[in-house]
């Protein structure tokens, strides 16, 4: 196995900057990515998967900021880098595909133009460069007839079509990192199955590192190879998909699992919840971030001390946080 | 032409899933049922009549209810839960005003909810919270059938599945019955004893749940059942 790692996370921190009393809303986050690999980050609203994505972009949203930690993106200190440097970056060495390809898209540009765009933010390309490179990552994102299209609008494409030229424009700078917020998740099942494929065979084609994000643990196990579970700002299980999906060991993960629904569950085979909600942004509790939900709850530790990393007897790259070592 | 030549029946205490892709049809076919759209031709029956004029609608509308996908926009910011929830027997004028508070209460309970949030103001709630709200103004009319329109897409999956059982809690011990429009199968599956397949303004497939899984006939069931992500059956908890 190749273990080139592009991406690597280190005590990734994200606060509330006009409300220091509020805990992190991402807490002491690690990862590392590695060529040709997903890696697949699930959670609920409010878990801190998308702005951990925005953070490797250097991109987060006004009134959030990094409070500790390193973000090395290919070697480079994402955290310590000017925005004239981010710029170069952005869109080269790493990109990003939204939720929404409508609205991720210029209305009044071509797809051409779009593209072109991209290309130019980054060299200087003649016409007819851009206009092979154009058609070149067209085909590569599965684009049916893409010498046609280049002068298509946006609104003349349908989602599907949409979001493939938001990928595109995110690999036409055949960039190493890949951060995938939530892609499908506006899509219809079926055209979702299609961008699914196509981000899984340019990770593994391109030797890209992709984070893919979403709240749909189903969609993240057609994806993914490792997968990371959040909650409430802090990753509290991560390991290889198969056996985080088979052998799930934190209490949220187990929930998580119970309480969505698939091909095989039925009445006879009811879903079971997660009780009460999730906790508001800023507001997690002190020890286990997870405890007022928990069904495993051991009495008084959990509310009073940190909980600490397991490892799974198996594959100790599979590992949760929790107080107990959990049973089976 | 949005639909085309639609047709089907619901029995009471039944629940019925409309399954499809957006532009499918699925939502406006629901609007009809109620009358918010109305069809250019065909008919909505109600207990075996044409539903024609505006009195017949209002007597349709005293057996079905109708949610929505967005619980933040389908309750009113400036109302208390209380009022909003009693706002439908305050139309009809049903019972006294202190039986209707009582029955407001009541019904709060009986969606999980505390008889104490009467006061409260919907922002104060979460999304799954307010979905109970809305689901709780639409019980407290008795109705035969309630439309639900997306109703669990806009929710956390752990949310999402207790507003799942609590439909399905209804249904089995109220008799309540469910029309479910969605576009996620698997949501689908789990709630309803019979599916319609709607594609491009037509009903292409309908059955009971257990023979369109297993024997889906029409070939864009077929490739809407293959589209559904699998990963998830490999999971053991």
């Amino acid at each position: 196995m190749s273990k080139n790692i592009l991406l690597s996370i280190r005590n990734l921190t994200i606060s509330l900057e006009d409300r220091p009393n509020t805990s992190p809303i991402v807490q002491d986050l690690n990862l590392e990515v590695n060529e040709g690999e997903v890696l697949g980050i699930v959670g609920e609203s409010g878990s801190g998967k998308s702005l951990t994505g925005l953070s490797v972009l250097n991109m987060l949203p006004k009134g959030v900021y990094i409070s500790a930690g390193q973000i090395l993106a290919d070697g480079n200190d994402v955290t310590k880098s000017d925005e004239k440097t981010l710029r170069t970056f952005r869109g080269a060495l790493f990109s990003i595909v939204f939720q929404d390809p409508g609205s991720a898209l210029n209305p009044s540009r071509t797809i051409g133009k779009l593209l072109s765009d991209v290309a130019r933010a980054h060299g200087n390309y003649s016409k007819d460069e851009i206009r092979k490179k154009s058609i070149e990552v067209l085909k590569d994102v599965g684009f049916p007839d893409p010498e046609s299209r280049l002068k298509s609008f946006p609104f003349q494409l349908s989602g599907g079509l949409r979001q493939r030229v938001a990928i595109a424009m995110a690999l036409m700078n055949r960039p190493k990192i890949l951060i995938a917020d939530e892609p499908t998740t506006s899509l219809d099942v079926s055209v979702q199955k299609g961008i699914l494929h196509l981000i899984r065979t340019r990770t593994i084609e391109d030797g890209i590192g992709c984070i893919f994000i979403s709240h749909d643990l189903g969609v993240i196990a057609e994806v993914a190879d490792r997968v990371m579970i959040m909650y409430s700002g802090q990753v509290v299980e991560e390991g290889p998909m198969a056996s985080v999906l088979t052998n799930p060991k934190h209490p949220y993960t187990r929930g998580l699992i119970a309480s969505a629904p698939s091909m095989k569950s039925s009445l006879a085979n009811p879903l079971r919840p997660i009780p009460g909600s999730l906790p508001p942004v800023g507001r997690t509790p002190s020890g286990c971030a997870f405890q007022d939900r928990c069904l495993e709850k051991s009495l008084g530790t959990c509310s009073t001390l940190n909980p600490t990393w397991f490892k799974d007897i198996n594959d100790n790259t599979h590992r949760w946080l929790c107080h107990s070592e959990v049973k089976n | 032409m949005a639909l085309d030549g639609v047709g089907f029946l619901i029995h009471p205490g039944e629940v019925i899933g409309i399954v499809g892709e957006s532009g499918s049809g699925k939502s406006t076919l629901s609007r009809i049922l109620v009358g918010i759209e109305k069809a250019t031709e065909g008919k909505v029956l109600h207990n075996g009549e044409a539903v024609k004029s505006t009195s017949d609608w209002q007597k349709l509308r005293l057996d079905v209810q109708y949610i929505f996908q967005d619980p933040f926009l389908s309750l009113a910011p400036h109302m208390t839960v209380g009022q909003s929830i009693r706002d439908g027997l305050d139309i009809r004028g049903e019972g006294t005003p202190i039986e209707r508070d009582e029955r407001v209460g009541k019904i709060l309970e009986l969606v999980g909810l505390k008889a104490s949030d009467v006061d409260s103001y919907p922002a104060v709630f979460s999304g799954g919270q307010k979905q109970r709200i809305c689901l709780a103004r639409a019980l407290i009319l008795n109705p035969k059938v309630i439309i639900c329109d997306e109703i669990v897409s806009g929710l956390d999956v752990s949310v999402q599945a207790q507003i799942l059982n609590l439909l399905v809690e209804l249904n089995q011990k109220n008799g309540v019955g469910l029309i479910f429009v969605s576009h996620d199968l698997r949501v689908v599956k789990y709630l309803c004893q019979r599916i319609i397949v709607m594609h491009q303004g037509l009903i292409v497939e309908a059955n009971s749940t257990e023979e369109l899984f297993s024997d889906p006939k029409h070939e864009y069931t077929q490739h809407l059942l293959s589209s559904v992500p699998a990963g998830l059956s490999i999971a053991g908890v």
